[in-house]
This record gives C-alpha cells, sequence and structure tokens, in this order.
C-alpha cells in the first residue's frame, strides 16, 4: 500500500537536494555549482494541533496550539522545488557538515548500508502502524 | 400560457429537460459545487461539523494545484469516500513523514512523480499522507476555495504558505 520510498535523515538534506527526481545532478543558473540551501527563500506555514476540551458537547470549546513549519524555495535551471525544512532549520549547520564530512571519510560504511524504505499503512485504523 | 406549450410539445420538452440536467450536472460535478465538511482534522479551519465549502473542481487531477492549497481528494483507502487536506509537497520537493515537533519529524523522502502530501491543518486527529503516504494527483478531484456556511463565518480560503522576512 502506497507509494515505497527511500527515507533519509534532516541532515542529509543539503546534499540530498543536489539532485532531481532522476537522480541527476541540478543544473544551476548564474555559474553556481551546488544548491545552497541556506540561500534559498525561507517560507512557513502554520498548522495546528487542537484539543476539544468537552468532545461530548456539541457547542465545546476548541483549544489550539500552532506549529510552524518551515520550508525553502529553491531555484534549478527547470524550475522552482520546495524543500520542508523544519526539522533542518536552527540545527548546527557546520556540525551537520562535518557528520557530512565524517561519512564521506568512512564511505566503505556509509555504502554498505542499504537505503531504507518507509512502509506506508493500508489500515485506517491503526495510523501508528504506519512504521 | 407556459404549460400548454410545453403540453403541446413533449418530446421536444423532454429533451430540454434533458439537456438542461446534463448541463446542470457537468456544471456541478466539474464545475463548482458547494458540499458539507466533517471531521476535526481541518481544525481551526473548519469546526468538526456544520461546515459548508466551496469546491473548485477544474482543478481535477491536481492540475494548477500548489503548496499550501486545500484539495478535495478521494481517499486511497476508501474508494468511495473524499478528504479535504492541505497540500504540503508536490511532486519532486521533499518533506518530513512526521509530524513537526513529534519524534520522526526528521525522516524525509522526496516526493516521487504524480504524486504530492497532504495534511490535515489539525495534526494529531488528521490521517493523511502520514499515513497513506504520498497521493497520487489523479485522487485529487478539486479545490477547495471558500467556507459558505454558516454565513456570518463565511471566507475566502487563503493559501497558508507565507514568506518569512527576518532570516533564522
Amino acid at each position: 500500500m502506497g507509494y515505497p520510498c527511500q527515507v533519509f535523515h534532516a541532515s542529509e538534506l543539503p546534499d540530498r537536494v543536489q539532485a532531481d527526481l532522476k537522480g541527476h545532478k541540478r543544473k544551476l543558473d548564474g555559474g553556481q555549482r551546488n544548491v545552497d540551501l541556506n540561500s534559498c527563500e525561507l517560507l512557513e506555514m502554520l498548522q495546528y494541533k487542537c484539543e476539544i476540551k468537552e468532545p461530548v458537547k456539541w457547542d465545546s470549546a476548541v483549544q489550539c496550539y500552532a506549529v510552524d513549519r518551515l520550508f525553502r524555495k529553491c531555484k534549478d535551471r527547470k524550475g522552482t522545488f520546495m524543500v520542508e525544512t523544519t526539522a533542518w532549520e536552527g540545527k548546527d549547520c557546520s556540525g551537520a557538515a562535518q557528520q557530512g564530512g565524517g561519512s564521506k571519510t568512512t564511505s566503505g560504511s556509509t555504502e554498505q548500508k542499504p537505503p531504507q524504505h518507509y512502509h506506508w499503512s493500508s489500515s485506517w485504523s491503526s495510523p501508528d502502524t504506519a512504521r | 400560457m407556459p404549460f400548454s406549450h410545453f403540453a403541446r410539445h413533449p418530446v421536444r420538452t423532454s429533451i430540454s429537460f434533458l439537456k438542461a440536467t446534463c448541463l446542470v450536472h457537468l456544471g456541478l460535478s466539474h464545475g463548482y459545487n458547494i458540499s458539507p465538511a466533517q471531521g476535526p482534522s481541518m481544525l481551526p479551519t473548519f469546526t468538526v461539523d456544520g461546515d459548508w465549502i466551496l469546491c473548485d473542481y477544474t482543478r481535477r487531477c491536481g492540475r494548477g494545484v500548489g503548496i499550501g492549497d486545500l484539495v478535495v481528494y478521494r481517499i486511497p483507502v476508501f474508494s468511495n469516500q473524499w478528504g479535504v487536506k492541505r497540500i504540503i509537497g508536490m511532486p519532486g520537493d521533499y518533506v518530513s513523514v512526521g509530524t513537526p515537533g513529534d519524534p520522526g519529524e526528521e525522516l524525509m523522502i522526496q516526493i516521487p512523480q504524480g504524486h504530492c502530501w497532504v495534511s490535515g491543518d489539525n495534526l494529531p486527529a488528521s490521517r493523511d499522507s502520514r499515513h497513506f503516504g504520498p497521493l497520487p494527483l489523479a485522487l485529487i478531484s478539486g479545490t477547495t476555495i471558500a467556507k459558505v456556511l454558516p454565513w456570518n463565518e463565511r471566507k475566502w480560503m487563503k493559501n497558508g504558505l507565507e514568506k518569512v522576512d527576518q532570516e533564522l
């Protein structure tokens, strides 16, 4: 059930955004070689976590807490694409870079690690078993 | 007398009536339609029950939709039920498969070709792409453009995506 997708950690985003859907390296305007997430336009979307105070009453009060989702709108020669950076934004980028560098030096171990795929649930009643 | 005119031409009247019915059906199914919405998944944009929404069915199959739009889609696990959710990502975009602020939010995917990622505004009560995965664009039947009833709460739906002026 559902389309199988390869999952990756948000810290890999700066590397992952360099390739398009077909796995080809993105081509950029203005002589740039790589997509720089930090220089892409930052956008946000508010979603919520709501509580219905008294679910038995039809006119019960509802209290909502805002959840901020962050996105970066990046450009390549073919157009724009969006990257959700909620989990990446504000993290220590140099640390992520070091982590990336570290994985390069131990590239043997990362290459051996098989790509992980996400399995979606086919059950509507037990969404918590999606993983 | 108009009635006697119709009575004199029963065949012509029947054909005209049939044509009008087809035209109305085409307008409602491929144009614009008002329908009730219920469920807690889109709080606070829509209330749990009693809201009527205006939908634009010219945007079926994801034509012209973008991130932040509200879409009406056929629920992949129930082919005869429709849901309303917000688009979080389009084909080729990168999204989190988890819930922002919860464990698992750092797991990301790139949305495959021909699919999008949808999520309800009320994250804990919504069953959306976090459960059934990327939604095929072909299951989108239209967009929600306005809340019509209750009349005193009528409003146009706005796209949820906004620019951030200040860099973090």
